[in-house]
């Protein structure tokens, strides 16, 4: 006998819980960041801007001055300090461009790579709610809710293989039961005795599997024993 | 002897089941795959003995998976578990060379086959 493995690989080969973990933890410090520098880049944007609009009062105030009493014409060193503020203002109203550049940037990104996804999966998730169990969400291996999308369509295709299962037992079970009728109608139970054994048996194998299925599910702190459903110890 | 096998099933679920069977004969399960391209890969790294694959799956279904393994290693080893009793998905099966298609809950037919396998081997 072959020594087992303790959890089998899926690729790639890695302990699932502690990349998952290490994946999350790495999102999670990501968005923090990014929360962060939309801060800052906020207060940056709001300073600037109330600096730009200073410096351009300022401006105006000066040379409305200077219009007054030197009649527009003003010394060397006053046109000098004019043009240094003008060019200061430049510089000002050129970051400020930037910043609001890259907070826009930010916020594309981040309804690019977060709000679109997220309508995706609640899209999904709400069809599966309703229903419709073949509905599927895109995992793009790049989006940060790929493992969320992964499960969705995990889930979906459990409740699908169950159902699938349920379908094709029942379906069994009541070919079986036409057979016991037909059986019975024909009036003779003991010439046929083996052929009615061999029809309860299937019912019986496919009663144990529907069993068998309902016991690895626990739903509602209950679950089913084989024969009825019990309340799980929660203790 | 025992074998080493790949599961492929979109479903964990039934993964879970098919594993829990085929540890129970003393096999070792070495990979488990949820769809078709990963089945490829995982086939290309692993080399199984056998490969449990289920019909239905995202990405690539295994029949599509299937011809592809069939495709780089002639003298592989699948076997289609399924729920589907489509005659199409049989005949196709069929023409693959696979070594059964047979329904997922049908443990006796299954065991009966790995141990034709195995005698093989």
């Amino acid at each position: 006998m072959a020594t087992q493995p303790a959890s089998s690989p899926r690729f790639p080969i890695e302990d699932p819980k502690r990349s998952r973990g290490k994946r999350f933890a790495l999102l999670a410090t990501r968005y923090r960041l990014v929360a962060v520098f939309c801060l800052l880049a906020l207060v940056a944007i709001g300073l600037n801007a109330l600096f730009v609009a200073e410096l351009h009062t300022e401006i105006e105030k000066i040379e409305v001055l200077l219009k007054t009493n030197s009649g527009g014409n003003p010394s060397g060193d006053l046109r000098k300090e004019i043009e240094f503020l003008s060019s200061q203002k430049t510089r000002m109203t050129v970051l400020l461009a930037v910043l609001i550049a890259c907070f826009g940037s930010i916020v594309y990104l981040f309804y690019r790579r977060v709000a679109i996804p997220l309508e995706g999966l609640t899209r999904a998730a709400r069809r599966m709610s309703r229903g419709e169990l073949s509905a599927t969400v895109h995992v793009h291996p790049k989006h940060d809710f790929r493992e969320i999308a992964q499960i969705i369509n995990d889930m979906s295709a459990n409740f699908q293989e169950v159902l699938l299962l349920m379908g094709t037992t029942v379906g069994n079970s009541q070919s079986a039961i036409e057979q016991i009728e037909k059986l019975l109608k024909n009036g003779n139970a003991a010439g046929c005795a083996e052929d009615l054994t061999d029809q309860i048996q299937t019912i019986r194998n496919d009663l144990e599997l529907l069993s068998s299925v309902m016991r690895e599910f626990e739903f509602y702190h209950t679950r089913f024993d084989g024969r009825k459903v019990v309340p799980t110890d929660r203790s | 002897m025992a074998m080493r096998v790949l599961v492929v099933d979109d479903s964990g679920f039934m993964r879970k089941r098919i594993i829990e069977e085929l540890r129970s004969q003393g096999h070792a399960i070495i990979g488990e795959a949820r769809s078709g391209i990963e089945a490829i890969e995982l086939y290309r790294a692993l080399k199984p003995d056998l490969v449990t694959m289920d019909i239905t799956m995202r990405d690539m279904d295994g029949i599509t998976a299937a011809k592809q393994i069939m495709g780089e290693d002639p003298k592989a080893n699948i076997l289609f578990l399924t729920i589907l009793n489509d005659e199409k998905y049989k005949t196709e099966a069929e023409r693959l060379g696979a070594k059964g298609f047979i329904n997922k809950t049908d443990t006796p037919s299954i065991t009966r086959i790995i141990r034709e396998l195995e005698q093989k081997q």
